[in-house]
């Protein structure tokens, strides 16, 4: 028999699936590329800001005198001098109608209401000029006491961090199934409950840590005026710094150069932003802004800041009744870009994976003398996974149950989805049971579970955990309409537009902004495979408005599963128009044309073809076309999304903990994510490591500690502990696919998927090795001392230093151990 | 942060309570300090700290907020900010005097609190500063305190100037006066001097008419007179009178800087061991500039039992003077 | 950040450093690896007039034998420390507590003598110092001396070197037949000890003859746990005996409280950590 392969039968393999390494790392990783900082402009002047050293307090006098004299200062300038112009920064996400938005002024006036805070500016002609002029600013505070504990802050009769208003209380968010007609009331659902379980878990104060500080470069031309900015958002800057100074929307082109990271921390309009673009303004001259470290640590916002009071009620069984959730956010001393939104991001998914019929979530927005927080990696979606992730454990243990049979027994199973929770989200596809087998099976569950066994008999002094994390989160932000719903002041679609240029190249432009996502790499690889163009003809150019004028910018998981759609769309509407054009070169009906591998080839007539690089060329003559159209086959899509994906995962934590020093060390970590189609697996494994480092950083390393007089004594890394590579274990990875019905790529977003998931499965871990020690809670970071203090003390490991020192201070707060629990309800006390 | 520190003073309390309210005697007690300007009860200055390699110079003001005569109370404010915009150092100093019949306990509450870099470490470096500085604060307030002033010397001894009374007042006005010189024009100087010849019991004029401007630091003068006790027969004074020396104490490390309160030793003064084999720093005596004193060379607490030789050598003369002069008044009283 | 203006010396030998810096100014900073130095400069938490550079200087670089003991000059950088001979052969501690010491950028511009002479008492070396009971050689312009390290470290950051002095050399006991080990305890591998503990450790048959125990971080400088190496002296060389011996690790320290830990856990640390040191130099 003969085999007759038709060439065109034969598609070159697909470059969606492969593991291409990235075409921007090799200028990214060692530098060869012009990051903000290393921008030079002729006559460019440099600024240095003068921070406050009190977190709260009033300005009584301000003298520039001496820094006006200094050595090749240009200009010192304090709040006064901006006062008229500087506006507040946009605060986009009032979460309810009564929140109360105190104002952002980006250099402060009258008052200071955190370390750091900006008080004078210095203009100098080089950057050490303006820096030594720093030191000869000479401010003097009239200092007030510092708000730093929410919870005593929300008590009546608290010292107020803005005394024009009423309380420290920013807003009141609640979410309940009952009233949302999305599930039942919770009050029966705990009146009934056979057992209740409720605890009190601090989510940490973090700082995003990016690895390139923030920088800033202004030029005027005229009235023109354009930006460079290691954001994650220009876009949304350029509206919103048009909002702020005035300065006209289309006299304002801000361009994010390549960015070294960004984790949420550059998903902001920062008040130094402002202030370089007011400076510019003023003086007629370029200028630029970078930060130091330190002052990155302390003046950049922080993520997370939650006390979280959490109850769960469920019968006998274990079968989950209800979740009740009542949150204190920490907002920090101003509310930024999306601050207050933060926190209302996750309240819909405390309920996780679970069937839990009834939900109620509050959340109070709490003002404190803090930097003030906003986005970081997760956004609310960490906070939320931690809680129930950890709750379904103390439940189990409640229950005296495996923790992962509780969780099998109240999870989706995968015939039930699309599922309706009871926040109200239609979770679109997954298949938890398969996900965590296979993490079972590469975690070496049984023999890490005997050998538990075994230490636990023979009181060995390093006892074996084993912690679980099954997840879920939304990303894919968003449905426009459902961001509208929550009063977010922006949509949620994102643009895209190809061109394809003489020569057959392909230029896409994305309104996504990458700062180490590798976009380039995987827009090349979805407009290959969808052109049919070899992945090295295409480049894909983003992050400055004046070449990709539309977008939503990149945070969120977002990018892939909204951006890639548009440039999946674009792309499909360039073919559509090729189409005619072939039709008309080819003399043949658009109907009796195939394309495919790029080519449009007749049915039926072989050898009648043309290659969609040659109609790109040919479109550029315009020498023949259709006379229809027009002589151009570029297209420009926007995609909003329907709903949000939903990628989900098993994460498993094998964690070693030596009682004799509180030391803990993982042994082995397992995770098996389901984030839809994988475009590209290196990527894909990229992002799952960097957010399990994230997220075990939050578990065991990272806090942003303030003393009792506001200071944020973390300030350097010396304190701030950011693990190394030499601190982390080797991670078992897999995958499970579960395309996403709501785009055609199949894609679910992974950027903060292995953050949102190890935080709760390092600490369940911890705790499962020495909880038949007594321990009930561990405080994060697990240090060894709170390890050690835990098992030895009793008690979550405490304050890490003696409350009132300069180390840590801070009013006492009460421990976490089983919170308000009614014995006769079953809970502990 | 909150810093307590005990003592007790062998002068009456009404005597104490007059030197506490003397500006140019107290506010020098801190160490590092050089005093700018006094006016009424407000005064400004500078305190130089350096800790290894670090070195940070506070200036500010400070000032008397509360003198309650009658609870024997006072309540210093003082405030600076560091000159490299590292930023802020404030302290509420409160001490209490209370009589134990003719000694007087003295208790100082000192509400530090400290912003800025040296904040922003978690290593707790401030603390230990803070510890330090405080301690050095009380030692010397001691000191001071324990000398009382012209009214109470007149009052106890007569017959104050007598320079029979030895080789020590000798020594001590060649040590004062070499103190005076060595400080130059700085009344600091003179006013360190002075107190060792109030000590030596001659009331001199100088002490009450000093000029208000003050340049150099109190801790100049002690080293001034530390290395010209060396070179002179000063120090052979000193040693002369062991069983005094022998009689100050030892106080348990960082015991009256603790945040918690320790209560006095019932010793007459804070001291510092081993007046012996000081290592001698021969030091540039500044002019204007306060000399940054190393506060973990002169001793604090909890440096006592570890390393005493150096740090002991500059306070422990000053000390034993004061002791011997004491024992001498006694004897004489 | 960018540090304060300074004046700058590079002196190329011994003499010309000490002029340098007698000539300085009032405020002198000696540079050495610039590890320290730098960062605080760099924060502006020390400005000083005249920053006087020891790399050109030749003659402090370098091991050498002399006699019953190895001299080390203090500009010998850390990642030359962990590959030479004679450390490795006569005193193999200071090599392994080297080796823990931050990372191996800093380890290639870091030096012995700049680590001891800024006397952080979380450093690891200043213990190591203390525990093979060194000897610190200091020049001065009116000559030089030699200071045990028990005199040599005097407090937080303060050594007996005075203003205008150099730290030469430091001279290391040759210990041969002796075990010895660093058991070092801290959160991330490029961190500070928390607690550090130095065990020095002569084994005669089944007992051991003598022990020195060096505690890095326990106070503000490095302490020898002379409780244990009472304790340890003639006893038998058991896993009981060196329990016993290092419960009393803790005796005579007074560590501070910090983000990192109280005071109560470090004293709980230097006992177990002690017991590690001990058990491995010991050989058990």
């Amino acid at each position: 028999m003969t085999v007759t392969e038709n060439a065109a039968e034969l598609a070159p393999a697909k470059e969606v699936g492969q593991a291409r390494r990235r075409k921007e790392d090799a200028r990214l990783i060692t530098g060869r590329t012009t990051w903000t900082d290393n921008m030079t402009l002729p006559g460019m002047l440099h600024l240095a800001v003068v921070r406050s050293p009190v977190a709260h307090a009033k300005i009584t006098s301000v003298d520039l005198t001496a820094a006006q004299q200094a050595p090749n200062v240009v200009a010192v300038f304090s709040g006064r001098d901006f006062a008229e112009e500087q506006g507040s920064i946009p605060c986009a996400w009032p979460v309810t109608p009564d929140m109360v938005n105190p104002g952002h002024p980006s250099i402060a006036v009258d008052e200071v209401n955190h370390v750091g805070e900006a008080v004078a500016i210095v203009v100098a002609r080089s950057k050490s000029a303006a820096q030594d002029a720093v030191e000869l600013v000479d401010i003097d505070y009239d200092v007030l006491p510092p708000v730093l504990d929410m919870e005593e802050a929300v008590k009546d009769g608290a010292d107020l961090v803005h005394d024009q208003l009423s309380s420290n209380t920013s807003y009141h968010f609640v979410f309940d199934a009952g009233d949302a007609g999305t599930g039942a009331n919770t009050d029966e659902a705990f009146t009934d409950a056979e057992v209740v379980v409720s605890r009190r878990f601090i989510q940490q104060r973090l700082i995003p840590a990016f690895m390139e500080p923030r920088s800033v470069v202004v030029q005027p031309q005229g009235d023109n005026f354009t930006m460079w900015s290691a954001t994650q958002v220009p876009h949304v800057l350029r509206v919103m710094l048009a909002m702020v100074t005035g300065v006209p929307e289309h006299k304002l082109r801000i361009v994010a150069p390549d960015v070294g990271g960004g984790f949420g921390g550059k998903l902001q309009v920062n008040p130094e932003e402002v202030l370089s673009l007011l400076v510019a303004r003023r003086l007629g001259k370029p200028v630029k802004w970078t930060e130091t470290r330190s002052e990155s640590l302390m003046a950049a916002h922080h993520g997370r800041g939650q006390v979280q009071y959490v109850d769960i009620a469920a019968d006998r069984e274990g079968n989950v009744k209800g979740l009740r959730v009542r949150l204190l956010a920490d907002m920090g001393a101003y509310l930024r870009l999306i601050t207050p939104g933060v926190p209302a991001l996750g309240a819909f998914m405390f309920p996780g994976i679970y069937k839990f019929p009834a939900y109620r979530f509050e959340c109070d927005g709490v003002f404190t003398n803090k930097v003030p927080t906003d986005a970081y990696r997760g956004a609310g979606r960490p906070e939320a996974t931690f809680a129930v992730e950890r709750i379904m454990d103390e439940l189990a243990v409640e229950l005296g149950v495996d923790p992962l049979e509780l969780r099998r027994k109240n999870w989706i199973k995968a015939e039930e989805f699309p599922f309706t929770t009871v926040a109200g989200l239609e979770y679109d596809s997954g298949d938890y049971d398969a996900a965590t087998q296979q993490a079972l099976e590469l975690l070496g569950y049984d023999e890490l579970r005997a050998e538990q066994q075994r230490r636990r008999e023979s009181g060995d002094p390093v006892q074996l955990g084993i912690g679980f994390s099954t997840f879920t989160e939304m990303c894919g932000l968003a449905p426009s309409r459902v961001l509208g719903s929550l009063a977010y002041g922006a949509g949620g679609w994102e643009s895209a537009s190809i061109r394809m240029l003489p020569t057959g190249k392909v230029e896409v432009v994305t309104g996504s902004t990458p700062h180490g996502q590798g976009h380039e790499t995987a827009w090349s690889q979805l407009v290959a495979d969808q052109l049919g163009v070899p992945f090295e003809d295409v480049e894909v150019l983003h992050g400055d408005t004046a070449v990709s004028p539309r977008g939503m910018d990149t945070y969120g998981s977002r990018s892939l599963v909204v951006g890639g759609t548009a440039v999946i769309k674009a792309a499909d509407k360039v073919v559509a128009k090729a189409r005619k054009v072939a039709a008309h070169l080819l003399e043949a009906s658009e109907d009796d044309l195939d394309f495919s591998a790029g080519k449009f080839t007749v049915r039926g007539t072989p050898g009648a073809e043309i290659g969609i690089q040659e109609i790109a060329l040919a479109v550029f003559a315009a020498h023949n076309y259709p006379e229809d159209v027009e002589p151009s086959i570029d297209a420009d899509a926007t995609f909003d999304p329907v709903n949000f994906s939903f990628p989900h995962g098993t994460h498993i934590c094998a964690m070693e903990v030596d009682t004799e020093t509180g030391m803990v060390k993982i042994r082995k970590y397992a995770s098996v994510d389901d984030v839809g189609v994988i475009v590209n697996p290196l990527i894909v494994e990229g992002q799952i490591h960097g957010g399990l480092a994230q997220g075990i950083a939050q578990a065991l390393y990272e806090e942003a500690v303030y003393d009792a007089d506001g200071n944020l004594t973390t300030g350097s890394f010396v304190d701030y502990l950011v693990p190394s590579a030499a601190d982390l274990p080797h991670f078992d990875t897999g995958n499970t696919v579960h395309a996403a019905p709501g785009n055609p790529i199949g894609a679910k977003g992974v950027g903060e998927a292995g953050c949102i998931a190890s935080t709760p499965a390092v600490v369940n871990a911890a705790l499962d090795a020495v909880r038949h020690l007594g321990v009930s809670d561990i405080l994060m970071p697990l240090t060894p001392e709170r390890v050690w203090r835990a098992v030895h003390q009793g008690g979550d490991g405490g304050d890490r230093a003696p409350a009132g020192t300069n180390a840590y201070g801070g009013a006492q707060t009460e421990s976490t151990a089983g919170v308000s629990t009614d014995a006769s309800l079953g809970g502990e006390l | 942060m909150q810093l307590e520190n005990s003592f007790t003073v062998p002068v009456p309390v009404d005597e104490a309570w007059r030197v506490l309210l003397d500006i140019e005697r107290i506010a020098p007690c801190m160490p590092g300090a050089a005093l700018d300007s006094v006016d009424g009860d407000d005064f400004t200055g500078r305190v130089k700290v350096k800790l290894g390699p670090i070195n940070l110079t506070y200036q500010g003001k400070a000032s008397f907020v509360e003198k309650d005569e009658a609870a024997h109370r006072a309540v210093i404010d003082a405030r600076g900010k560091d000159q490299r915009g590292n930023g802020t150092a404030a302290a509420t100093v409160t001490a209490t005097l209370a009589a134990e019949g003719s000694i007087t306990r003295v208790d100082v509450l000192t509400d530090l609190n400290i912003t800025g870099r040296p904040a922003q470490f978690g290593r707790g470096v401030m603390t230990d500063v803070g510890n330090k500085l405080l301690g050095q604060f009380a030692d010397k307030l001691a000191a001071q305190l324990g000398e009382g002033d012209a009214q109470g010397a007149a009052e106890r001894s007569e017959g104050v100037a007598q320079k029979a009374a030895a080789t020590v007042t000798g020594a001590v006005e060649e040590v004062a006066a070499s103190a005076e010189q060595a400080a130059g024009d700085g009344t600091a100087g003179e006013k360190a001097a002075a107190a060792t010849k109030k000590a030596a019991a001659s009331a001199t004029d100088k002490v009450t008419s000093k000029p208000a401007k003050k340049t150099a630091p109190a801790t100049v003068p002690i080293d001034a007179a530390v290395d010209q006790a060396n070179g002179d027969t000063a120090p052979a004074a000193v040693i002369d009178a062991p069983p005094a020396a022998k009689k100050a104490p030892s106080t348990p490390p960082g015991g009256s800087t603790g945040p918690r309160t320790k209560p006095a030793t019932g010793a007459p003064v804070r001291s510092v061991p081993d007046a012996g084999p000081a290592t001698s720093r021969p030091r540039a005596v500044p002019a204007a500039e306060p000399e940054p004193i190393d506060l973990l060379e002169v001793a604090g607490g909890a440096a006592m039992a570890r390393y005493a030789a150096p740090a002991a050598g500059v306070a422990g003369v000053v000390l034993l003077v004061a002791l011997l002069v004491r024992r001498r008044r006694r004897r004489r009283g | 950040m960018i540090p304060a203006p300074f004046a700058y010396a590079r002196p190329t030998t011994v003499d010309e450093a000490l002029q340098a810096v007698a000539s300085g100014g009032e405020d002198v900073k000696i540079l050495a690896g610039g590890q320290s130095l730098i960062p605080v400069m760099r924060l502006r938490l020390a400005a000083p007039e005249t920053v006087v550079d020891l790399t050109k200087v030749a003659e402090l670089r370098g091991v050498r034998e002399e006699g019953d003991a190895i001299v080390v000059g203090a500009m010998t950088t850390h990642s030359d420390v962990i590959t030479d001979p004679l450390i490795a052969r006569y005193a193999a501690l200071i090599a392994a507590a080297t080796e823990t010491v931050a990372d191996r950028q800093v380890r290639h511009r870091g030096t012995f003598g700049g680590a001891l002479a800024h006397a952080d008492p979380a450093g690891d070396l200043p213990a190591v110092a203390l525990a093979l009971d060194a000897e610190f050689v200091i020049a001065g312009l009116s000559g030089r001396r030699t200071v045990p390290a028990a005199e040599f470290f005097v407090d937080y950051l303060t050594t007996a070197l005075e203003e205008g002095e150099l730290l030469v050399e430091i001279r290391v006991p040759k210990h041969e037949g002796w075990g010895m080990h660093y058991e070092k305890f801290n959160r991330v591998a490029q961190a500070w000890s928390i607690v550090a503990v130095a065990a020095v450790v002569r084994r005669e048959g089944d007992r051991i003859a003598e022990a020195k125990i060096g505690l890095t971080n326990m106070g503000p400088t490095p302490l020898r746990a002379r409780g244990v190496e009472e304790a340890l002296a003639g006893a038998e060389a058991t896993a009981d005996a060196v329990a016993a011996a290092a419960a009393r690790a803790a005796e005579n320290t007074s560590p501070s409280s910090d983000l990192n830990a109280q005071a109560d856990y470090r004293h709980h640390l230097a006992q177990v950590l002690t017991r590690r040191a001990v058990t491995a130099a010991a050989g058990l």
